[in-house]
């Protein structure tokens, strides 16, 4: 376990200093004057006047040679200020907390709505292998696999919020506001849950202890459920991991059509805008956190299979 | 890609029928988001004054009339020197009264901060003093007869002393408008409730709040739900299902704004006039205007649109006509075959990239080589700016920071112009400009703005191609709301719903 934790975090330092040079580097792919494009993220109007251009040059510290603007922020990020917004001029750490508590939100409730349905369903689908909730299941997750996110979302926003009236059809004030967003996002993992699920069980079914304990007298679904669901679900885990880190910053599309403030919105606009210490807060945060997911689903990991701790030195 | 397959789909979310209305706070959709911390150099003063707190010492009327808030009068005494008598009895929503003292403060605090607010910063203004109990005197480095235009901007509200401090602006209780903002979400809402003691008498609306939506479709879609009374700038192709259920009334409004296809006036061959000419001639407006804004945005003749105080006194538009073009061409001693030329236009205006595609087709028909190259306005405006390109299309606004035009003329057009991307230089037209800055009286300015773009349209500088219609939704019990040319005021003393 020590062995885990003191990888992760050798490449935790190294991603973050690798990704926190790549957001600075992001507004050099462009040719734009980058006063000129943060001043254009603050009005609609493209004539800017030449004073509030250099004005803002200047307030930013645009004017200085880039390796110094580079260093300045390590070493102030280094002490935990990750600076202020080029646009909003608001403190990048709080925009990102605020962003990420509503992405976090959205993901665990989109992911754990995922869970609710892929696990029974690709178990029932697994203990019957070529049955009907087989074959419907299959057509299920070539579906959902297909489906994009930017054409369900309307479709759910034509269902519940303007035939049925039920649920608001943007914004982020309540818990209605979190259904359609959060349905939106589950259908794919939800797909490839069952999957991993179905192929899971399918091999937990016949594992021997499964045989042993119906040869004790239990039936199939008490022997899945007492000895096999532990076991079966343990790829999904790893899975759930991936997918949550995934939708941390990756669900742009769905946070602008339904209008929630989350992470992928903040970074998408920080990317326009040329927002490089939003980008490089946001990145730096996006890849520890996706870091410190994926060791903390390898510890589950460890924890759920007994097997596995004596690879780690037990 | 991405993007169309959201239109299409949203479009077809367009053509169900709605359910039911929510009831309960009045909702703006706006396309606005607050964004520099209520800077007010920029577009977060505009959600200041459409969530009816913002006042200026002027306002703009629908017909683009300077008209009294404030001030009640103001006289130029002498060509740099401007006084303004403040309104009596107008308090701040924090209690305190409105004074002289309080107005030089506030214009002083728009001039001292760190990005100026565009046609009031100290290039323009030299002082702001209050010269008596109720006399606000404004000094100006250079005759400045657009002023009380300027000082309507929302950019130069007055605010309560309590609003500035070293953290910024905070407009929470501190404006003179018919409603307070009582609470802001930056990501999300302004929140606004009614200002009982509004000098201009009480709104009929108890409160509201200003939702920050920046899809256009999902804006469309709060009106059809009933979620948003009022849904600012939907998309055009939505317009026709939205007006057609009865439940929405749709409200075109006449932006002032034009389409353009800016020539390259530096560059041969377009530094020849038969030429600019010949590619005016290859252009279908009306078929543009037809095909792509099914002819809610009129072809154009000039930049302005047709009844506007400054539109040029003879510019018809152009009709299509390729033997004309042909033989100009040939004039010009220029043979389109041996010319291969490009179009930018840029991402932010979905619509650029059709009309990029149509120009390229209409002037392949000439016998040009045309190429089109679509990309992000940040990462095409360095080339634009420096002259280095042969034609541009632009969506620009021409009223933006005084209700006439000579903001957009000087830097569109003089020799030394910051925004002059068609390299276009004349001193004789610098001369017009300058003699209608100085001009005080807007009659004989309307008639000088008329003639620069006569100008502009007889030597072809610039091709037109529609002016442009936007459009909003209102709920149909909405009343008290239309939308205001220079997007100013939506929350007003007689917004109401049913």
């Amino acid at each position: 376990m020590p062995k885990i934790i003191l990888q992760r975090v050798t490449i935790l330092v190294m991603m973050l200093f690798i990704v926190s040079v790549a957001a600075f580097c992001v507004p050099l792919l462009s040719d734009g004057d980058p006063a000129r494009t943060i001043l254009l993220s603050r009005v609609s109007d493209l004539d800017l006047a030449p004073e509030a251009v250099e004005a803002i040059r200047k307030e930013l510290g645009l004017d200085r040679p880039l390796p110094v603007q580079y260093l300045s922020w390590l070493g102030a990020a280094l002490q935990g200020d990750l600076g202020y917004s080029f646009a909003s001029r608001q403190p990048v750490a709080a925009e990102i907390a605020r962003a990420l508590g509503v992405s976090i939100i959205l993901a665990l409730s989109a992911l754990g709505a995922a869970l609710l349905v892929a696990l029974p369903l690709g178990t029932a689908a697994a203990m019957r292998p070529g049955g009907k909730i087989d074959g419907f299941t299959t057509l299920v997750i070539q579906t959902l696999v297909a489906t994009p996110e930017y054409w369900f979302a309307p479709i759910s926003i034509l269902v519940f919020a303007l035939w049925l009236g039920i649920l608001p059809s943007a914004g982020w004030q309540g818990w209605e506001s979190l259904v359609l967003p959060a349905m939106a996002l589950m259908l794919r993992p939800m797909a490839y849950f069952t999957q991993v699920t179905r192929a899971s069980m399918r091999e937990v079914v016949a594992a021997p202890y499964i045989t042993a304990a119906r040869a004790r007298g239990l039936s199939m679904n008490e022997a899945v459920v007492h000895h096999g669901l532990r076991n079966g679900s343990l790829p999904v885990v790893t899975f759930f991991a991936l997918w949550f880190a995934g939708l941390l910053g990756g669900s742009v599309v769905i946070e602008v059509i339904f209008a929630v403030p989350g992470m992928g919105r903040l970074l998408y606009e920080a990317v326009v805008n040329n927002d490089v210490p939003v980008l490089q807060g946001g990145f730096v945060a996006l890849v520890g956190l996706s870091i410190l997911i994926n060791t903390l689903a390898d510890v589950l990991y460890v924890l759920f299979n007994p097997a596995m701790r004596g690879s780690h030195g037990h | 890609m991405k993007q169309r397959l959201l239109s299409l789909s949203t479009a077809f979310l367009f053509a169900a029928a709605p359910v039911l209305a929510q009831d309960g706070q009045f909702v703006l959709a706006d396309n606005l988001a607050l964004k520099a911390n209520w800077a007010m150099s920029g577009d977060d003063a505009f959600i200041g004054a459409h969530a009816g707190c913002y006042e200026g010492l002027t306002r703009v009327s629908q017909d683009l009339e300077v008209e009294p808030a404030l001030a009640t009068e103001w006289v130029l005494v002498d060509p740099l020197t401007w006084e303004f008598k403040i309104r009596e009895g107008v308090t701040f929503q924090d209690g305190n009264p409105l004074d002289a003292k309080a107005v030089s403060d506030a214009l002083n605090q728009a001039l001292k901060s760190e990005v100026p607010v565009k046609g009031f910063s100290p290039k323009q203004i030299a002082s702001v003093e209050a010269t008596g109990p109720m006399t606000v005197t404004i000094k100006t480095n250079a005759p400045l007869v657009t002023l009380p235009g300027s000082v309507a901007n929302p950019g130069t509200a007055i605010l309560s002393p309590a609003a500035y401090s070293n953290d910024g602006i905070n407009p929470v209780g501190t404006c003179t408008g018919p409603f307070e903002i009582v609470e802001v979400d930056p990501q999300q809402y302004v929140k606004v409730k009614r200002f009982d003691n509004y000098w201009g008498g009480k709104a009929t609306l108890a409160g509201g709040e200003v939702r920050f939506i920046p899809d256009a479709n999902t804006r469309g879609t709060m009106a059809r739900t009933g979620e948003a009374q009022i849904s600012r700038l939907v998309p055009p192709a939505a317009v026709a299902t939205l007006s057609s259920g009865g439940d929405l009334t749709v409200l075109e409004v006449n932006a002032p704004r034009v389409l353009e296809l800016l020539l390259n006036n530096k560059r041969p061959p377009f530094d020849n006039l038969k030429v600019r000419q010949a590619i005016r001639l290859a252009i279908d407006t009306t078929g543009i205007s037809n095909a792509l804004f099914e002819g809610k945005s009129p072809p154009a003749g000039d930049s302005f649109r047709s009844g506007e105080a400054w539109e040029a006194p003879n510019a018809p538009v152009i009709e299509r006509d390729l033997e004309k073009a042909r033989a100009l061409l040939a004039e010009a001693g220029v043979d389109p075959a041996g010319l291969k030329i490009e179009i930018l236009a840029y991402t932010g205006k979905t619509e650029l990239r059709d009309v990029s595609q149509i120009l390229q087709a209409m002037l392949t028909e000439v016998g040009f080589t045309v190429d089109v190259k679509v990309a992000e306005y940040s990462s095409i405006e360095p080339d634009m700016l420096s002259g280095n390109y042969d034609l541009a299309l632009l969506s620009r606004g021409y009223l933006t920071d005084v209700p006439e035009p000579i903001g957009y003329l000087t830097a569109d057009y003089s020799c030394e112009g910051s925004y002059n991307i068609s390299q276009h230089c004349n001193p004789e037209f610098d001369a017009m400009l300058a003699a209608a800055a100085g001009d005080a009286d807007p009659a004989a300015r309307n008639r000088a703005y008329g003639e620069m773009a006569q100008y502009v349209y007889d030597n072809a500088v610039t091709v037109f191609l529609v002016n442009e219609t936007v459009f909003d939704v209102a709920s149909s019990g909405v009343t008290g709301f239309t939308p205001h040319p220079l997007n100013h005021y939506v929350f007003d003393t007689d917004l109401n719903v049913k």
